[in-house]
C-alpha cells in the first residue's frame, strides 16, 4: 500500500515535469503568434518592425528546447554503466548463486545482469517501463574493491541491501524521481553551457532556470525523505536474512576501503605506472596485498570517526552512517541501542559464523562455501587508463608489479642523493683544474665523501635551503643514512641476494639472506659519523660482494629531447573554434528560431497587403493627420452674410424641437395646511 | 663558494615547480619564466639569511607576477604558452590538464589570483587580501564568481545522480570539509599543475636556461 502511494507521488512529480514543460512550451507558442501577429500588423507608415517579442522567444526558446529535449531524453530507459564488466554466469557461477539464493530469500527476481565497477560502492537499476511503473531490465552494480575488501558474510549483507531495494519495489519510486532529477540536472547545465556562449540567451534564460530550478527544489523535498526511508527498509530486510552487525560493519569498513582505494590509485599505481609505464594485470589482488598489511590498518585508524561524525547534507539520498547504524541496531533484539557497539571492528569473522544475535544466518551451504576473492580474478582493470604518448603500457603479473613497486618507491628516494654527491664533488673539486665532475656519482663517490669528513656537508646538501640549526643538522643525518642505506641495500638486491618487499604504509623494506636491514642501517649510521669506519663499511659491503664503484646511484632517467612533443595555447583556443562556439551557443537552432518567426511575419504582412489599424496592438506611433482640424460644420454654421458677426442678439440660434409626451398630472394633497388666500 | 653550490641545488629542485605555479598565475610562459628569473635574483642576495627560502620565493614570484600585471603594457594579461608535453603522460591526462589550463585562461587576472592562492597555495581569504590590496569580501567575490565560471567551463555543476539505489552517497570522506564532500576543483588544479611540472621536467633545456640567465645576471660563474 506505501509503495503504491509512494509510486503514485514519484508518478505525479514526473507527469509534472511533463506537464510544467508542456505548458512552458505552449505559452511559449502562443506568444510566439502574438509576436508573428504585431509584427505582420504593422502601421502603413511606421518606420519599424515590431521584432522585440522575436529576440525574447529566441531568447527563451533555447532553453525551453533544451528542457524538452532532456525530458524527452530520460523517458528511454538507460542503458548500462559504460565504465562496469559484466560478469557472466558461466565463468562465476559462485556470485549468481549468491546472489540468487539472496533474492530467493527476500522474495523477488534475481537481477539479469551483474556488472563489476571500479568504485567502492553497490548499486541495483531497474530500467523500468511505462513510467516505471512496470519492472523492467534489472542490473546489479558491484564495486570490484568491495569483493577484496570484504568478508563474505559482510558482502552478503550488501548484495541483501541492493536485493532489499527490489524486493520493496523500491525502484517504482526511485526510478520516476531518477528521472525528474536527472532531467532538470542535465537541463541545468546544459541552459548554462548554452549562456556563456550566447548572450541573447543569457539575457532571457533566467526564466526558465527559475523554473526548473524550483521545479527541482520541490520535487527534491518531496523525494528525499522517502528515499532515506527507503534505505532503512533495504538496512532491515538485508539485517533480517544475514544479521545487522555483518551490514553495519560493512557499512562501516566501506569509507576505510574507499581511503585505500584512493590512495593505492594515486600514490602507488599512478606514480609507477607514469615512471615505468608498468601496470598490474589484476589490480584488486594488489590491493588485496594492500589491506592485509598490518601497518596499512594502522594508518586507517579515524577514518571511521569521521565517517560517523560526517552529519547528512539536505540533498542527500541516504541517510547519515550514525542514523543507519542506529537502526540497525535498533533491529537488534538483544542489544542495547548504543552505535558504539557496533562499530568494534569485527572484520575477522569467518563467512558461516552464526550471528551475535544466536541464530543462524539464513544464506544457504552454497553461499557460505563461497570466496568473494576469487571473482576479482578473471576481470581487467577497467580504471587505469592504457592509452599512453609511451605506446602500450606494460601489463604485468600483479605479483611482479607489487616486487617492481616496491623497488621503485625504494630507489625513488635516492635522486637527492645523487644531485647532492655531484655536487659537493664538484664543489670539492672546484679548487683543481678539473672544473667537471668525474661521471655519475655512485657507491664509491659517497665513501670517498665520508672518508674526506664532508658528511655533513653532503647531508645538508640533500635538503637546500633549510635554515641551518642543530635539530636540523640532525635530521638532515638521519636523512643522509637512511639514503645511503636504501643505496647498500639496492647494491644488495642487485646481487641477487636480497629484494625490496613492499611496505604499503612505510618505505619498502630490504630482505636479504646475508644480512638485515638493520645491520646495514648500523655499519652506514657508524660510518657517517666516523670517517675511520669507512673502512669497514667497505669490508662489510665486499663481504657482501657488492661493488661500490660499480654501484651507480640511480636517478630519474633524463628524457631524451627527441620524444618531447609540444601543445601550444593561444588566445584564440581559449576562445575556442567558431564551431566549437557555434554548438556551444545552440546557435543553429537561435537563428532558425529567430528566422522562421521573421519569416512567418513577413509572409503574414505580405499576405494582408497594407492594413489601417488606428492603433495597432504595442506600436506607439503618433497618428498624423494630413490636415489641419476644422470645427465640424454642422454644429457651428458659418455666419450668414447679412449679419455683423456672433454675439449679435438676434443670431438665428438652430432650433431642436424636442418631442413632448403627454403626462397625466395628480394632484397630491399637502399634508400641511396650507395658508388661505 | 658553498652558497653558490647550495643554491644551485635549491634552484635545481624548485624551478619546475615554481614556474609551473607562475604559468598557472599568468598563462604566459615568457612573463613566468621572467618572474621566476627575478625571484631567483632577489633570493640569491638575501641568501644567507632566507629563514624559509621555498615560501620567500614563492611570494616574491607572486609580487613579482603582481606587479607585471599592473603595467599598462601588459594589456589584458595575453595567454601565449607553448608547453612541452610529459612523455608518460597518457591521453586523458593531457586532455584534462589542458582544459583546466584553457578553462583557467578565461578567467579575469583577478580571479585568477584569488582562486590558485586559496586552491593551490592553501591562503587564508584574508592572507589573500592584504596581499592583494582588496577587501576579504572582494576575495570572496572572485572566488565565486571564477568557481561559477569553472563550473560551466569544467562541467563541475552538481552532476546529474547516478541511476538506481546505491549502498551509500558517496564513499570517500574528505576531513576538510565540513559535509564530507569532495571539492572537484582543488584535485583538477593540482593535476593540472601536476602535469605542467611533470612537462617542464622533460624538456631540461628550458629550466637549463633559466638557470643560466640567473647565473648571468648575479653576475657569477655558474657552479658545475
Amino acid at each position: 500500500m506505501i509503495a503504491a502511494l509512494r509510486a503514485l507521488l514519484a508518478l505525479a512529480i514526473l507527469v509534472g515535469l511533463y506537464l510544467l514543460a508542456f505548458l512552458m512550451g505552449l505559452f511559449w507558442l502562443a506568444f510566439a503568434a502574438l509576436s508573428v501577429e504585431v509584427f505582420a500588423n504593422r502601421a502603413p507608415n511606421a518606420v519599424h518592425f515590431n521584432t522585440t517579442g522575436f529576440l525574447l522567444l529566441t531568447g527563451t526558446g533555447i532553453p525551453l528546447w533544451l528542457l524538452l529535449r532532456e525530458v524527452h531524453r530520460i523517458s528511454q530507459p538507460a542503458g548500462p554503466d559504460p565504465d562496469s564488466i559484466l560478469v557472466d554466469e558461466r565463468r562465476e557461477p559462485g556470485l549468481w548463486a549468491v546472489v540468487r539464493q539472496l533474492a530467493d530469500r527476500v522474495g523477488t527476481a534475481a537481477p539479469a545482469e551483474i556488472r563489476l565497477t571500479a568504485d567502492v560502492n553497490a548499486a541495483v537499476t531497474d530500467s523500468s517501463r511505462l513510467l516505471g511503473l512496470r519492472s523492467g531490465y534489472r542490473r546489479l552494480y558491484l564495486g570490484a574493491p568491495l569483493l577484496v575488501g570484504l568478508a563474505a558474510d559482510e558482502l552478503r549483507a550488501v548484495l541483501a541491501h541492493e536485493l532489499g531495494h527490489y524486493a520493496g519495489r523500491h525502484a517504482r519510486f526511485t526510478e520516476p524521481s531518477y528521472r525528474v532529477c536527472a532531467a532538470l540536472a542535465e537541463a541545468r547545465q546544459q541552459i548554462h553551457v548554452a549562456m556563456r556562449s550566447n548572450g541573447t540567451v543569457r539575457s532571457y534564460a533566467g526564466w526558465v532556470l527559475g523554473a526548473v530550478g524550483g521545479y527541482a527544489a520541490i520535487s527534491n523535498r518531496l523525494t528525499l525523505p522517502i528515499r532515506r526511508r527507503q534505505e532503512i527498509e533495504a538496512d532491515r530486510i538485508a539485517a533480517r536474512l544475514v544479521g545487522p552487525d555483518a551490514l553495519a560493519r560493512a557499512l562501516l569498513a566501506i569509507p576505510e576501503l574507499a581511503a585505500s582505494w584512493d590512495t593505492f590509485q594515486l600514490e602507488f599505481a599512478e606514480p609507477l605506472r607514469r615512471a615505468t609505464g608498468r601496470v598490474p594485470d589484476n589490480p584488486y589482488r594488489a590491493f588485496g596485498c594492500m589491506l592485509d598489511d598490518p601497518d596499512w590498518r594502522a594508518v586507517l585508524t579515524g577514518v571511521r570517526e569521521r565517517a560517523l561524525a560526517r552529519p547528512s547534507s539536505p540533498g542527500d539520498s541516504h541517510p547519515s552512517l550514525a542514523v543507519r547504524l542506529r537502526s540497525l541496531a535498533a533491529a537488534r533484539p538483544d542489544r542495547p541501542t548504543e552505535p558504539g557497539l557496533l562499530t568494534e571492528p569485527g572484520r575477522e569473522t569467518e563467512p558461516g559464523r552464526e550471528t551475535e544475535a544466536g541464530r543462524p544466518t539464513e544464506a544457504g551451504p552454497v553461499a557460505e562455501a563461497w570466496q568473494p576473492v576469487g571473482v576479482a580474478d578473471g576481470l581487467l582493470a577497467k580504471p587505469i587508463p592504457v592509452r599512453s604518448r609511451l605506446g602500450r603500457l606494460d601489463r604485468q603479473p600483479w605479483r611482479e608489479w607489487v616486487a617492481a613497486l616496491a623497488e621503485h618507491r625504494a630507489l625513488d628516494t635516492l635522486a637527492p642523493l645523487a644531485a647532492a654527491a655531484e655536487a659537493v664533488t664538484v664543489r670539492a673539486t672546484a679548487g683543481s683544474r678539473r672544473g667537471r665532475s668525474p661521471g655519475p656519482p655512485s657507491l664509491r663517490t659517497v665513501l670517498d665523501l665520508l672518508d674526506a669528513h664532508k658528511a655533513m656537508e653532503l647531508a645538508r646538501a640533500l635538503d637546500p635551503g633549510r635554515p641551518r640549526t642543530e635539530e636540523d643538522d640532525r635530521q638532515a643525518r638521519l636523512r643522509l643514512v637512511a639514503a645511503l642505506s636504501t643505496l647498500v641495500g639496492h647494491g644488495v638486491v642487485g646481487t641477487g641476494s636480497g629484494q625490496w618487499v613492499m611496505g604499503w604504509a612505510g618505505p619498502s623494506r630490504l630482505v636479504a639472506a646475508d644480512t638485515t636491514a638493520e645491520q646495514v642501517e648500523n655499519w652506514v649510521a657508524t660510518a657517517v659519523d666516523d670517517p675511520g669506519q669507512v673502512s669497514w663499511l667497505r669490508t662489510q659491503l665486499a663481504s657482501l660482494h657488492v661493488d661500490a664503484g660499480a654501484l651507480l646511484i640511480p636517478s630519474p632517467p633524463g628524457p631524451d629531447a627527441a620524444a618531447a612533443a609540444t601543445v601550444t595555447i593561444t588566445e584564440r583556443d581559449l576562445r575556442g573554434t567558431l564551431g566549437a562556439r557555434w554548438r556551444a551557443g545552440q546557435l543553429a537552432p537561435a537563428l532558425g528560431i529567430s528566422g522562421g518567426l521573421l519569416a512567418a511575419g513577413l509572409v503574414l504582412w505580405v499576405i494582408n497587403g497594407p492594413s489601417d489599424p488606428v492603433y495597432p496592438p504595442g506600436v506607439r506611433t503618433p497618428v498624423i493627420r494630413p490636415t489641419p482640424y476644422q470645427l465640424p460644420s454642422n454644429l457651428f454654421p458659418p455666419a450668414a452674410p447679412g449679419y455683423p458677426g456672433l454675439g449679435g442678439t438676434d443670431y438665428p440660434l438652430p432650433r431642436y424641437p424636442l418631442p413632448s409626451v403627454p403626462l397625466p398630472s395628480v394632484l397630491i394633497p399637502s399634508p400641511f395646511p396650507l395658508p388661505s388666500r | 663558494m658553498n652558497d653558490d653550490v647550495d643554491f644551485d641545488l635549491f634552484m635545481r629542485r624548485t624551478q619546475s615547480r615554481l614556474l609551473a605555479r607562475a604559468i598557472m598565475y599568468c598563462g604566459n610562459r615568457q612573463n613566468a619564466e621572467d618572474a621566476v628569473q627575478e625571484a631567483y635574483i632577489e633570493a640569491f642576495r638575501h641568501w644567507s639569511t632566507l629563514e624559509s627560502p621555498a615560501a620567500w620565493l614563492e611570494t616574491t614570484m607572486r609580487r613579482r607576477l603582481a606587479r607585471h600585471a599592473r603595467r599598462w603594457w601588459s594589456g589584458r594579461g595575453r595567454f601565449e604558452l607553448e608547453l612541452p608535453v610529459p612523455a608518460a603522460a597518457t591521453v586523458e591526462e593531457e586532455a584534462d590538464a589542458l582544459a583546466v589550463l584553457r578553462a583557467i585562461g578565461q578567467l579575469p587576472a583577478r580571479q585568477r589570483q584569488v582562486l590558485i592562492r586559496i586552491c593551490l597555495e592553501g591562503m587564508s581569504y584574508r592572507q589573500v587580501a592584504d596581499e592583494l590590496g582588496i577587501s576579504a569580501g572582494a576575495v570572496g567575490a572572485n572566488l565565486s564568481k571564477a568557481r561559477a565560471k569553472l563550473a560551466t567551463l569544467l562541467e563541475l555543476d552538481p552532476a546529474a545522480p547516478r541511476p538506481g539505489d546505491p549502498l551509500v552517497v558517496s564513499p570517500t570522506i574528505d576531513r576538510n570539509r565540513p559535509t564530507g564532500r569532495q571539492d572537484p576543483l582543488v584535485p583538477m588544479l593540482s593535476a593540472a599543475e601536476a602535469w605542467l611540472v611533470r612537462g617542464l621536467e622533460s624538456d631540461p633545456g628550458g629550466l637549463d636556461r633559466l638557470r643560466a640567465a640567473v647565473w648571468s645576471a648575479v653576475g657569477e660563474r655558474r657552479p658545475g
